[in-house]
């Protein structure tokens, strides 16, 4: 019996092999169909001119104007390696109610994708944080993602690796790359793990999304086993020190009716240790409801965090943003935000969250200038009040872009 | 008073005489012969070209077509159609990609003849082109499809 089970294994695992190998000849002849569509043409027509502005996407491909007949062909693929990179380029003034004015050299956000075969690719980001950094001669490089992503269809795909965290929007449409988001500043309470934040935005472990079929309501799933990261710094208040496995679920809705708007919620749960011999169970729950239509862009997202201890108590954030921004003519995105956070609870150590968690509220206005399709200008005002000193105005300008 | 309201009227006139008499142009959405899909709402439209939509009723892949940049029915696409600016479009096809899903199969052609013999060709694709071009033999291997129950020569036809 077991002998049995073994061979239809091994049968299993050839026709599978044997699927994968029949698609990459059928990739194969596709290109190379093409690679003779663009020789034909260029036979037929070799006066004619072939300028042709940027592509827009990075699976763009161009062809000459010749037209030659072929018989109808296979489904062509987007090209098998993808890569983009993002940096940026800043001028900041008090932005801590403490410093002076400086000039900032970014986050260079380097990503890619190979596509392994039909429905596996590999997707690699990395991040080479020149905020963070000490020592001249160092810069820290943070593998952002790592993943090897199986889309088996439209309603299960399985990604596997180091993922960002389903936590709301903002975290998943603008994880890294500035040139992205409209804004020069993130939402606070979207901030970076090693930059203060209090969100887990980085997992590692396994990422299930797809599609839930509902019809019109276009609704999505994503579900997460992760743990999360441990930035290996335990002098930093925050860090997650205990490797706990978290659990999330998100759900969102795209209904087909209205494009462009978006809400959800997930639910996240995992351990937090943020100092030795501290461990808490915690709890993030956050909405949101976002619309980006028409020249609007009008993001909305609150989140509740709680952590409890058997003898110490427990301690809650509440906290929110809202953002709206509108598109004039056809470079100008003037923008307003308005972020707002809280600490509460029972905890012998709630000083030392507060510390953690200094900021009340930011007032937030700016305006984003595209001077061409992957070079932003933008420039943003700031007011933030804080537990601990006086409300203070602060500044920045920043150069994000694309290549 | 009355010289202001005279050179005004006059202005009017001239305006009025010298604007061209140009009928708007229409554009059409056409895809392959043996796509089954007739009818496409225009949230339909949308979706696909923004990159939301990514297959057809039948579960195949959807092959953006699209011309280049300069064209009338690209300007069309961007302005009517989707409301972005090529930007912001280009931010939105490469945020696909990031966000971790597949990317937008998307095909650009520098003439409305090469978009009809691409669409031709290739059963999954989608182009938006210039309705006047239906008339070259070389479109006329392609199906036209119905925005929301209307040709582009009906009454109400959204795309012009």
């Amino acid at each position: 019996m077991k002998i049995r089970c073994v061979l239809l294994l091994v049968t299993a695992g050839i026709c599978a092999f044997g699927q994968e190998s029949k698609d990459e000849i059928i990739q194969k002849l596709i290109s190379r169909v093409e690679a003779l569509e663009r020789e034909v043409a260029a036979l037929k027509q070799p006066t004619a001119p072939v300028v042709v502005p940027p592509a827009p996407a990075q699976s763009t491909e161009q062809l000459a104007a010749a037209p030659v007949e072929l018989p109808p062909a296979e489904q062509p693929e987007p090209s098998r390696f993808t890569f983009r990179g993002f940096g940026d380029v800043g001028f900041l003034r008090n932005v801590d109610g403490l410093s002076t004015k400086r000039f900032a050299l970014g986050e260079v956000d380097l990503f890619a994708t190979v596509r392994i075969s039909p429905k596996v690719t590999a997707l690699l980001e990395t991040v080479l944080e020149t905020d963070n950094q000490v020592f001249t001669s160092q810069v820290p490089i943070n593998v952002e993602r790592a993943l090897l992503q199986y889309r088996a269809n439209d309603y299960f795909n399985l990604d596997l690796g180091s993922y960002r965290t389903a936590l709301g929007y903002y975290s998943m449409a603008y994880l890294r790359g500035s040139w992205f988001q409209t804004a020069v500043s993130r939402p606070r309470m979207f901030a970076f793990e090693d930059d203060g934040g209090i969100l887990p935005l980085h997992n590692v472990g396994v990422s299930a999304n797809g599609r839930i079929p509902s019809g019109a309501l276009g609704l999505h799933y994503v579900a997460e086993v992760g743990s999360s990261r441990n930035y290996a710094q335990p002098a930093r208040i925050g860090t997650d020190l205990a490797q706990n496995r978290a659990l999330n679920v998100a759900v969102f809705a795209q209904p087909r009716s209205v494009r462009g708007l978006q809400f959800g919620f997930s639910s996240y749960h995992d351990q937090f240790s943020p100092a030795p011999g501290y461990r808490f169970e915690r709890s993030i729950w956050t909405v949101h409801a976002v619309y980006q239509a028409h020249r609007l862009e009008f993001l909305n997202e609150a989140v509740l965090e709680n952590a409890t201890h058997p003898t110490l108590g427990h301690i809650g954030i509440p906290g929110f943003y809202s953002q709206a921004a509108y598109r004039v003519g056809s470079n100008w995105n003037p923008y307003l935000r308005f972020d707002y956070a809280n600490v509460y609870g029972k905890y012998l150590l709630i000083d030392s969250l507060k510390q953690y968690l200094p900021w009340r509220t930011i007032f937030t206005g700016g305006i984003r200038y595209d001077l061409s399709e992957s070079v932003a200008f933008k420039v943003e005002v700031g007011r933030e009040t804080n537990r601990f000193q006086p409300p203070w105005i602060k500044a920045a300008a920043q150069v994000a872009f694309t290549f | 008073m009355r010289s202001v309201w005279f050179i005004i009227g006059t202005l009017a006139a001239a305006f009025a005489i010298g604007a061209p008499a140009n009928s708007p142009r229409t554009f059409s959405v056409v895809v392959h012969q043996s796509n089954s899909t007739s009818n496409l709402r225009f949230s339909d439209l949308q979706a696909f070209f923004s990159g939301h939509g990514k297959r057809w009723p039948n579960g195949s892949n959807v092959v953006l077509v699209e011309r280049s940049p300069d064209s009338p029915a690209f300007r069309f696409l961007l302005d009517r159609v989707l409301s972005m600016s090529p930007g912001e479009y280009k931010r939105r096809l490469a945020n696909i990609e990031f966000m971790g899903d597949a990317p937008v199969n998307l095909k650009i052609l520098n003439s409305e003849e090469a978009a009809c013999k691409y669409v031709f060709n290739v059963p999954g694709s989608i182009a938006l082109i210039e309705t006047e071009s239906l008339q070259t033999s070389v479109c006329s291997g392609v199906h036209v499809v119905r925005i929301d129950g209307k040709l582009p020569a009906e009454e109400g036809y959204r795309l012009r």
